[in-house]
């Protein structure tokens, strides 16, 4: 487990999940309409031909980024577990169906998995530094961790980081054959975060711990990981998510764990959530927590 | 704290490790040739590793049953060179660390999948597809290494294994591993020629990184990876220091005019920050230089833009073993290291007039037993992701 001594604040976020209330009174979360091919849903700022999985990545860095205008992020990094998956199956595509001839280079130059990290870059004229972690359900704890370790290193005073993954109808039925939506609906989503080394006006509440492992780790011994982390750092009275809580809304996906960092962090802002909440995902063998404070 | 490299792994057209990369050096034995991995219409030139998959498996003790892409078999073979050459099974209870990279993936077995698949959904066969993504050859070297500590896997193009060693020394410096195996690995594959063919930057010809006449690159394929070490974990004499890095972005994928400084320039300069030294104390730089025009034009003014009118002897490595993408950055630092270790400086093949307006004139001809104190790699990538990182040889 990776405990900070240093603070580390997130002062904004974005997201394409919205949080609604229901008839009662509370709370639903649903995902916005992703912006499909309408361009006129995406925002401004993407390039026409761009495809779905970098109009959602753009739109959340955006709304993320607006949140804070006078604030240039130091380091730019991002999280996917399948990439542009669309891209890529069009690129196969084109290469069977023409025979490798006739190549068509747009969805390509999309295709690479650093292709949102570099195109946010791109359009608000940020060369700093830039990687992308894709490394299945750990991803985002990995570039969470990079970003901590640069406000730690005193390298960056704020960073954007943000997890990226789209469904396509192929990645449903290839995980459908895999029968990895026994105990879950498939999902996607797209949110970011502003990690800060100081506070912003908005209190989004801090990242306090991240852990990220492999292999086969009954909950059992995850939730004795996490006692005894909470117990070692006197984090009290904390909340634990499970992957099961919020997969029933956001699905299963690579990135998912991201949806529930963007929740909380809003429950946080709107002083709703006033404990630490500790937030585990699962999947395939891969697992991330993150610890949240107020 | 000191970061030291204490292992080095590689594996590429050249060789299936350090050893042979350096005899072929020494030979002036490049890699290229037509492919021969999978059926293709393309026929520029490509480096690929002479070895196919039964024998990488056999090379690595796994039955030839095991079904594994040829990304991860690749990164098998560097990494564990890495591992062993810095002995470290004995150095448990260290907290020891994998960071790989790659851009491609299990692309390779992807290629088989797809066409059945796309016209029935019902069809391909999975075990070629549970290995697309990068994190899968990641968490193979690991499980075959038996490194438990962490892991993680970056993606970032061309600069992947230089940006992984990075973290790697970072995560060190900071007190969170003892011990990292970084670099990076990519297998070739059918869609990454088309892909680079649809962009125009393939070479029919070998090619010419830094000449006048380059045409674009030859693909290839390969893994590097090294052993970062902190300081006070060290028990033997490591290879050198990893000194300096440095990670920018372009924000245009093409300079807007000659005296631009750009994005390669920032990195090779905060490099040199980062590790406290002055570009005249550079011994040599072993550039990316793939023979894209108008990237092997932004590399040379980037250095003419920071060395000024004292340019070290560099090089590109490409002509020997072709570009291998996400791993460019790790078997260049594996280059690096063996350059600073037995001080080579890497002929640059192909090479007979200068890029226009550069007047750069790269290293030619393969020496060794040169005072090679501190070297400067790069890694820029095509998508403008640029990484710069700097090895030191160890003082007494």
């Amino acid at each position: 487990m990776f405990v900070f001594k240093e603070k580390i604040y997130i002062t904004a976020i974005g997201a394409n999940y919205e949080l609604d209330t229901n008839p009662d009174g509370t709370d639903r979360f649903s995902i916005k309409d992703s912006p499909a091919e309408d361009v006129s849903t995406s925002h401004p700022a993407v390039k026409p031909y761009s495809s779905r999985f970098i109009r959602m990545g753009i739109a959340a860095a955006m709304e993320c980024l607006e949140q804070q205008p006078d604030v240039k992020p130091d380091a730019i990094l991002t999280a996917t577990g399948l990439g542009c998956l669309a891209n890529t199956e069009k690129c196969l595509d084109i290469m069977l169906e023409n025979k490798e001839e006739l190549l068509d280079p747009t969805p390509f130059m999309e295709s690479s998995f650093n292709s949102l990290g570099t195109q946010i870059a791109e359009l608000t004229d940020n060369p700093c530094y830039n990687s992308t972690y894709v490394h299945r359900g750990c991803s985002l704890a990995s570039a969470f961790l990079d970003a901590a370790l640069l406000i730690s290193e005193k390298e960056a005073k704020h960073v954007l980081v943000g997890a990226v993954d789209e469904l396509t109808p192929a990645t449903a039925a290839i995980f459908k054959r895999l029968g990895i939506w026994k105990n879950q609906e498939p999902g996607e989503g797209a949110a970011f975060f502003m990690l800060s080394g100081e506070p912003g006006e908005n209190q989004y509440g801090e990242l306090a711990a991240i852990d990220l492992f492999s292999g086969v780790h009954p909950s059992g011994e995850v939730y004795h990981l996490i006692l005894d982390t909470l117990w070692k750092n006197k984090i009290d009275g904390a909340y634990i998510v499970t992957p099961e809580e919020y997969k029933a809304v956001c699905g299963e996906y690579f990135t998912s764990i991201s949806f529930p960092v963007w929740g909380v962090a809003k429950r946080i802002q709107e002083k709703i959530c006033e404990c630490p909440v500790v937030i585990y995902n699962s999947f395939l063998e891969n697992h991330s927590l993150i610890i949240i404070k107020p | 704290m000191k970061v030291f490299i204490s292992g080095i792994g590689v594996v590429s057209g050249i060789g299936m490790n350090a050893e042979e990369h350096l005899d072929s050096f020494r030979c002036g034995r490049n890699g290229l040739g037509k492919v021969t991995l999978f059926p293709t219409r393309r026929e520029e030139p490509v480096c690929e590793v002479k070895a196919d998959n039964a024998a990488l498996k056999e090379y690595l003790g796994i039955t030839s049953r095991e079904h594994i892409s040829r990304t991860a078999l690749l990164g098998m073979v560097a990494a564990r060179e890495a591992f062993q050459d810095g002995d470290l099974a004995s150095l448990h209870p260290l907290r020891i660390g994998l960071i790989s990279s790659t851009s491609t993936g299990g692309m390779d077995l992807t290629e088989h999948f797809y066409p059945l698949f796309r016209s029935d959904h019902r069809k391909g066969r999975l075990r070629n597809i549970v290995g697309y993504d990068p994190g899968e050859s990641t968490g193979r070297i690991a499980s075959y290494l038996g490194i438990k500590d962490f892991r993680t896997t970056i993606s970032t193009g061309c600069s992947s294994s230089a940006n992984a060693i990075l973290m790697g020394v970072r995560m060190i410096r900071q007190g969170l591993l003892d011990v990292v195996v970084a670099g990076g690995t990519d297998a070739l594959s059918k869609f990454i020629l088309n892909g680079f063919a649809s962009l125009g930057i393939l070479d029919d010809e070998p090619c010419r990184p830094f000449d006048d006449s380059r045409a674009g690159l030859n693909p290839g394929e390969g893994a590097g990876y090294v052993v970062l070490q902190s300081e006070t974990t060290l028990f033997k004499k490591p290879y050198c220091e990893l000194a300096g890095y440095a990670n920018t972005n372009d924000v245009f994928h093409v300079p807007a005019s000659p005296e631009t400084a750009n994005g390669a320039f920032f990195a090779m300069k905060q490099a040199l920050e980062k590790a406290g030294i002055q570009p005249g104390e550079i011994d040599y730089i072993h550039a990316h230089g793939t023979g894209i025009p108008e990237k092997d034009a932004s590399e040379s003014r980037a250095i003419s833009h920071l060395f000024g009118t004292n340019i070290p002897p560099f090089s590109s490595t490409k002509p020997f073993i072709g570009h291998t993408l996400g791993a460019a950055g790790g078997v260049d630092a594996v280059l690096s290291v063996l350059s600073i270790e037995k001080g080579i400086h890497f002929p640059n093949l192909n090479f007979k007039e200068p890029v226009a307006g550069t007047g750069l004139i790269p290293v030619t001809e393969y020496k060794e037993k040169l005072p090679v104190r501190t070297v400067l790699s790069n890694s820029f990538g095509f998508g403008g992701n640029n990484t710069s990182l700097i090895f030191r040889k160890v003082e007494k």
